[in-house]
């Protein structure tokens, strides 16, 4: 009986102390990490919004406000530069051809597309995977969406038209209704 | 004990890799480059001395009976510090050797340096075969990493060594072509290197 406490209690010993030095290596590497992923997330919203330097992230229950009949949307970023805001990132998430694609789509404060960029697709490699190889179909969302919001057709010259990938059209429609929510979210809740 | 014999046995007579094979599993996955490999033997010794001289230094504190768990939760402590410093420091490395960080806490090498030397020997000969067994598991991975990753990518360090007319055998990036060159490697150490030191 006696030994078996005392093991016990070695045992706590030891892994409190060593409980006690990994918080203190977590005290000088947490901030180092949390700072880095910071960056890291705002990466991608960087691509879109160049002259961003930080961001405000909502909480699930503002999303789900702000995102009540666009169900796509799973993220909302609201971009900040030097303390002003100047859009929304928002990651949208819709069924592709294969799988789900997943899109960040940037709406600066008029309600004009500032940009998209596709971060997750598996879809067939040569036709639905222009989505991200070809740089022209991203570039075709660019000022688009005055109007609330786009249509893919042809090389998606004309007013609020975007790109229309030949031979992809799930690919492009998928893409498209991501876009179209996050504006239609941008319109009903977000503008003032 | 000699620390000359002590290096010895970890680089050559006892290395850790090649004579011992202990610690497989992240040897075969992680040699796939050089930066790799060498970014995976850091840790390892780092992991592997840090644990040896803390081990051997409570020594005569701790009951045989829970020796084991507390080994483990020794070696998990310094296994997490290395996986935290290399998140906040080496952040592309970190990626890269991904689940093999944690991983390390039950590489057997590890355990089997702290039960078989570490708690029989001072903390100073304890360091120095930390070293010496951290030493031979680095010369081995990165003699792997260097020639998986000349014949699989054709580049050393991420260099680029033959242009781009190269074609490289993918097989060498892939777990089965590092079986095949783990294998050839142990059978030139043995007929060579071992067996001369041995006789």
């Amino acid at each position: 009986m006696n030994e078996t406490i005392k093991l016990g209690v070695v045992l706590l010993l030891v892994t409190a102390i060593a409980g006690g030095i990994l918080a203190g290596v977590n005290s000088v590497t947490g901030p180092v990490i949390a700072e880095r992923e910071k960056m890291e997330s705002l990466s991608a919203v960087l691509e879109i919004f160049p002259e961003a330097n930080d961001s405000v992230e909502y909480d699930e229950a503002q999303v789900a406000e702000v995102a009540a009949s666009n169900t796509s949307i799973i993220e909302i970023k609201e971009v900040l530069s030097d303390g002003e805001s100047i859009g929304y990132a928002m990651t949208v998430v819709t069924g592709g051809y294969a799988g789900d694609i997943r899109t960040l789509v940037g709406v600066d404060s008029d309600g004009v597309l500032a940009g998209i960029k596709v971060l997750v697709m598996s879809e067939t490699a040569g036709l639905g995977s222009r989505i991200v190889d070809d740089p022209a179909f991203a570039e075709s969302f660019q000022g688009k969406g005055a109007g609330g919001s786009v249509t893919p057709s042809g090389a998606g010259a004309g007013d609020d038209e975007v790109m229309m990938l030949s031979g992809a059209t799930v690919s492009t429609n998928a893409v498209v209704k991501g876009v179209n929510e996050a504006l239609d979210a941008f319109a009903s809740n977000l503008s003032n | 004990m000699k620390i000359s014999t002590i290096f010895k046995n970890g680089i050559i007579k006892e290395n850790p890799v090649l004579v011992q094979m202990i610690g497989m599993c992240s040897v075969l996955a992680i040699t796939n480059t050089v930066e790799n490999s060498l970014g995976m033997s850091a840790a390892v010794i780092a992991v592997l001395l840090l644990s040896n001289i803390v081990i051997s230094t409570i020594r005569k504190f701790i009951p045989s009976k829970i020796r084991i768990p507390i080994f483990i939760v020794v070696i998990a402590t310094f296994v997490t510090m290395v996986q935290m410093f290399m998140n906040a420091y080496a952040q592309s490395l970190y990626q890269s050797l991904g689940i093999f960080i944690p991983l390390i806490v039950v590489n057997c090498l590890i355990l089997a340096r702290a039960e078989s030397f570490a708690s029989k020997n001072g903390v100073f000969l304890s360091a120095m075969d930390g070293l010496a067994m951290g030493l031979g598991y680095t010369v081995a991975v990165v003699a792997l990493g260097a020639v998986r990753e000349i014949l699989g990518s054709g580049s050393f360090l991420g260099m680029n060594l033959f242009g781009e007319n190269f074609q490289a055998a993918a097989v060498f990036v892939s777990p089965a072509g590092a079986f095949i060159l783990l294998g050839i490697l142990i059978g030139i150490f043995n007929v060579t290197i071992k067996n001369k030191a041995t006789n």
